[in-house]
């Protein structure tokens, strides 16, 4: 449901601005190619802490893009719901369309609000990052939060991109001269020996000691099938027919 | 908005290639906690390690991963497994929802549940299973290395405490 409002509120954008639409699909498709790379890490603690800092939607694009170590550029989408709501899509626009097509979607952030001053966000990963899933991430007014998150606090909050923000294609490659920059800039992350298709370390996700982790420096690891959830309150619906 | 009433059989339970299924697509050096997942797949060959024991391959097998949470009831003879939805996770006990899976999945030489199985919970044989059920005691993870020999393929490797075959 939310990709299809995404999608007629993206084409109302296109038909209203005549911009983007205006462009040539050649001229497009040689701004940045994808190499649909999918075994490149992402750093989820890093784009949880982004969105949380983050300015506006462009500072969001440019910190991911930063996070993101693969060749590609990642566009995302921002749309405002009722409520306070906001979901932040992230996805490889592979063929320059400007709006998140089928298998284009990597990961979403959801932000709701929980009470008075309070709300939480978590994030989900799709595609290649199908099975990410964080928990949920507390924050409340008051806290140390970029504009993006705070301005929901604001007493006279009004949602800004009830018309979804989605990266413009001519911004693919600001961003990615950006990026290159930054990753210039930090040549022990970035080093020469870095190519697409390969692991740059990263920092292993355990919370938990596992029951059972076999020694051997050859084996990588997949997922545990198990999820953690004590101290939560509310149990979940159990289905029975 | 109120989340849509769902059923068992209405569960986004869909098939998924094996690494996908145990999040074996991206380079890690450990299994990931915050893997959510879940599926079916085929796979030609799977090992099923225990823990201090040595692997046992299983042949043309029809891989459940399903989650449970540390939260889940604690069962003699079932897990609670919980499911995350794209708008809420929900539970349902593991025999349940066999009984309304296993007949429509195809037929495999095996069947083996990637699922965690903290309690030592000792599953009934689905009704449907027509051939070997393997599940685990403890807390699953899923493995890939390099397969010894010619093969171009790395060994898919699912380690628990135990094993068990109903």
């Amino acid at each position: 449901m939310f990709k299809i409002k995404l999608l007629a509120a993206a084409l109302a954008v296109l038909v209203m601005s005549g911009s983007v639409g205006c462009e040539s699909r050649s001229d497009r498709v040689e701004r940045w190619a994808t190499t649909e790379n999918t075994n490149v890490k992402l750093d989820w603690d890093k784009v949880n802490e982004a969105y949380k800092q983050a300015s506006g939607p462009e500072d969001l694009e440019k910190r991911i893009n930063e996070i993101y170590e693969g060749d590609e550029v990642i566009s995302i989408a921002v749309h405002d719901q009722g409520d306070k709501t906001q979901v932040v899509t992230g996805f490889f626009d592979k063929n320059s369309s400007g709006t998140v097509d089928e298998g284009e979607q990597i990961f979403t952030i959801k932000r709701e609000p929980t009470g008075e001053g309070t709300a939480q966000y978590q994030t989900m990963g799709y595609g290649p990052y199908y099975g990410y899933h964080s928990p949920l991430f507390s924050i409340a007014s008051g806290m140390l939060l970029g504009s993006m998150m705070s301005s929901m606090f604001a007493p006279h909050y009004v949602p800004v991109y009830t018309r979804p923000y989605i990266t413009p294609s001519m911004r693919m490659s600001t961003l990615h001269s950006e990026r290159s920059s930054y990753r210039a800039a930090n040549p022990a992350r970035f080093g020469p020996q870095s190519q697409s298709g390969r692991s740059y370390g990263g920092r292993p996700s355990i919370s938990r000691p596992p029951a059972h982790i076999p020694s051997g420096g050859v084996r990588r690891g997949g997922g545990f099938f198990g999820l953690s959830r004590a101290g939560r309150v509310v149990r979940p619906e159990r289905l029975s027919a | 908005m109120a989340p849509l009433p769902l059923t068992i059989a209405e569960l986004p339970f869909f098939e998924r290639p094996i690494r996908e299924l145990l999040h074996l697509e991206v380079d890690r050096d450990r299994p990931s906690h915050d893997f959510a997942g879940f599926g079916w797949a085929r796979a030609d060959a799977v090992w099923l390690e225990p823990a201090g024991g040595a692997a046992r391959r299983i042949d043309d097998a029809l891989v459940i991963g399903l989650h449970t949470a540390d939260d889940a009831e604690a069962l003699a003879d079932d897990l609670e497994l919980e499911l995350e939805l794209p708008d809420r996770p929900v539970t349902v006990l593991a025999s349940a929802f066999l009984d309304r899976w296993l007949p429509g999945l195809p037929q495999r030489s095996a069947i083996v549940l990637a699922i965690c199985n903290p309690h030592r919970a000792r599953l009934h044989r689905p009704a449907a299973a027509t051939v070997p059920v393997h599940h685990p005691v403890g807390d699953v993870a899923s493995w890939r290395e390099p397969a010894p020999g010619a093969s171009p393929h790395d060994r898919i490797i699912l380690t628990a405490e135990d094993w068990w075959t109903l």
